[in-house]
């Protein structure tokens, strides 16, 4: 099989063995690799019954077959494992330098399983894997963590790390890679730390990607090379990063605003977003390894309360979580709390979303000052998340540290169902930074049904729905209007597809919205010899949707958890979408219709399983 | 007739604000269209946070936001 190496890396931190073996051939056909090829190694490998955070629990790194490929958007992989925060199957999704290398070094994921002794590091170089003890990293933010690991293993060195937040179990807990990309959602920092697992290092010798076809691979990547460097919206990006159109997105009511009661801030608009960032504070601009687009910022505050050395600073995702959302609009601030996080280890989406949740349970008199340990919660208090909240939560101290370390939805079932009325999230995980009631109703839908919750990177449908991309080769022509519920059942069928297969070739999102659907067909082909036409590509794509609702089946979730909290289906007060009704049940139904899911169950006809060769795996997972 | 364009996000970044003098009617969409914005940016208008729908008329004086739909974040 071109394009990968064929070998997977196992390792048992019980027992401190590391061995390396051959994933069935087929499996990269049919679930081609990131999150749809560690779903199928789980259902091989993984126990269903295992707790989240148990030593049985097995966390697995899968690569896409495009990883080392110099091709902008290329360089993603997924982590994916039961997360601790929902419950269920989840992935997350990371950039950055670390997937190319590891493919170099031999190897086209690794599996996790077990816990170590004494905290420990996975290295792993040409082909060969050694678990060191490293107690001297416990303890250490992952700046430092990862800067000491620099320095023993050579600067060269790629490293994933946890932080404090990850060894201490919170449940929202990041893995970051080279400090500055991030595993952010669905909880997998806490997986990693609950194996003593502190870093993994990953160095190769030889830099060989080997494509089926290298002549035709060649062509096709030094075209798309050429057409995401020219691109009127990436060069955007490339210029102000990903929060270039916030201002935009406030105009649209997509932005939310403390926590999800506004669509509409003026003055925020222009406070926050992108070309504010490249005006005050940018250093200079960085990117995943190969690609051209290089979103990523590297700031420097030098003065004031928020100020901070040169390094990683906040994307789109970040500066609303710690803007807007709890009502703030200072720009440095969101740039302070997003390093702090990212010291801490720990997903800037869920931490901001959980913080808002806290302010508004304040504002309601659902918690109070005991709760708080004597702190007063206030809308827009940066200086005091900064300060007390933030390590708190990572360091699980007081009282507000433990009932917010778990996430908002664990916190609104300990406080009492009225402050369940203002958890905004979908299957356990808090909503990103995109409000479908101004974004896209679209959203709405995806967000519901995607197997790992509420997650904008599930699917493309906020760029479908926003006119970003049109794909007539598979019949998605038409022109859809983000206000509207209309078409966005049919929208999401394909939207699903395309997320899943994103996710799985791990290519990244905003870069291959300039690929076409028979590019991304001659993609695989050229690169891993598949053979496929546009059905066969759709259809490995619908096929890891499935397997993964089958997986969260058996995880206990059915039909009536596709759904998403009742504020963001409450119609906006203000903005854009001030009054517009989300037709949810009505698109949730139709979507149902046309992906043959049970409407009791929420999982496909024996027919379809069939139709789609997921048999096998049916049968393994639901009479497991 | 006489109207006050103002882009706002990445609109700014291809036009400055500007104002446009228009013979005769002109719909938010003739306006849109007639400044010539690459298709992929999709811009729309929008006022006091309400978005424009495109074959609304303008009114002389008035002043239009310019914002694009094109990216995620
Ligand atoms: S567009 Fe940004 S996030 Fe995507 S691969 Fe390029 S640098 Fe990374």
């Amino acid at each position: 099989m071109k394009g990968s190496t064929g070998h997977f890396l196992y390792v048992d931190l019980s027992d401190g063995l590391t061995n390396s073996f051959c994933p069935p051939i087929d499996y990269y056909s049919r679930f081609i690799g990131g999150s749809g090829f560690a779903a199928r190694l789980f259902v091989e490998r993984g126990n269903f019954e295992a707790d989240p955070l148990d030593p049985e629990a097995l966390l697995t790194f899968s690569l896409g077959p495009f990883a080392g490929l110099n091709l902008s958007g290329a360089s993603r992989f997924s982590a994916a494992a039961c997360s601790p925060l929902t419950g269920h199957w989840a992935d997350s999704s990371c950039g950055g330098n670390f997937a190319p290398e590891l493919k170099f070094a031999g190897f086209d994921g690794i599996l996790v399983s077990g816990k170590a002794k004494k905290p420990s590091v996975l290295v792993i170089s040409d082909h060969t894997a050694k678990i060191e003890t490293y107690p001297e990293l416990w303890g250490l933010g992952v700046e430092k963590a990862t800067a000491t690991l620099k320095q023993k293993f050579g600067k060269a060195s790629k490293t994933l790390v946890i932080g404090p937040a990850g060894e201490n179990l919170v449940k929202f807990a990041c893995i970051m890679n080279d400090g500055h990309s991030a595993f952010g959602r669905t909880g997998l920092g806490a997986v990693m730390g609950s194996k003593g697992l502190k870093a993994i290092v990953v160095r190769a010798k030889d830099r060989n990607f080997l494509a089926e076809d290298p002549m035709a691979c060649r062509k096709l990547v030094s075209e798309l090379n050429s057409r995401i460097k020219e691109s009127v919206t990436l060069s955007v990006m490339r210029e102000n990063g990903t929060a270039a159109n916030l201002e935009g997105g406030v105009h649209l009511g997509d932005v939310p605003i403390r926590n999800f009661t506004s669509n509409f801030w003026e003055e925020m608009a222009e406070a926050l977003t992108g070309s504010t960032l490249s005006e005050k504070y940018l250093k200079r601009r960085a990117n995943c390894d190969f690609c051209s687009v290089a979103c990523k910022r590297i700031v420097e505050i030098t003065q004031g309360p928020f100020a901070i050395p040169k390094g990683p600073g906040p994307e789109y995702e970040t500066i609303v979580s710690f803007g807007s959302l709890i009502g703030s609009m200072d720009l440095a601030a969101t740039c302070k709390a997003g390093r702090i996080c990212n010291d801490l280890g720990m997903d800037t989406i869920s931490s901001g979303a959980t913080i808002a949740w806290a302010l508004e349970a304040f504002e309601n008199g659902d918690i109070g000052v005991k709760e708080c340990d004597g702190i007063q919660l206030k809308w827009g208090d940066i200086n005091t998340i900064i300060d007390h909240i933030l390590p708190s939560i990572a360091y699980k101290k007081g009282n507000l540290g433990s009932l917010l370390s778990d996430g908002s939805v664990a916190a609104a079932k300990k406080i009492g169902p009225s402050s369940q009325d203002y958890n905004v999230q979908a299957k356990g995980l808090e909503a990103p930074m995109h409000d479908p009631r101004g974004g896209g109703h679209g959203l709405a839908l995806t967000y519901a049904v995607s197997h790992r919750g509420a997650c904008h990177v599930s699917s493309p449908m906020l760029f479908m729905e926003m006119g970003a991309c049109y794909y007539p080769e598979v019949g998605f022509d038409y022109e859809l209007d983000p206000l509207s519920s209309e078409n966005k059942a049919e929208s999401a069928v394909l939207a699903m597809a395309l997320g899943a297969l994103e996710n799985s070739a791990c290519l990244c999102q905003f870069a291959d919205r300039e690929i076409s659907i028979p590019e991304w067909v001659a993609l695989f082909n050229s690169v891993a010899g598949f053979n496929w036409d546009i059905h066969d590509m759709i259809k490995a794509g619908r096929r890891i949707f499935y397997l993964q609702r089958l997986m969260n089946h058996r995880y206990g979730l059915r039909a009536e958890d596709d759904k998403i909290s009742s504020r963001l289906l409450t119609p906006a007060v203000d903005g854009a979408p001030a009054g517009i009704v989300i037709e949810f049940e009505k698109m949730r139904t139709k979507f149902y219709n046309l992906m043959d899911l049970n409407p009791e169950t929420g999982i496909p006809s024996r027919k379809t399983l069939v139709d789609y060769n997921l048999e096998i795996e049916a049968d393994i997972i639901l009479k497991g | 007739m006489r109207i006050f364009v103002e882009p706002i996000g990445i609109v700014r970044g291809r036009m400055c604000p500007q104002v446009v003098d228009i013979d005769g009617d002109c719909a938010v969409g003739e306006l849109i269209e007639s400044l010539n914005f690459p298709a992929k940016l999709n811009v729309i208008a929008v006022t006091d946070g309400r978005r424009v729908a495109s074959n609304e008329k303008l009114q002389d004086g008035a002043t239009v936001k310019l914002v694009s739909l094109a990216l995620g974040g």
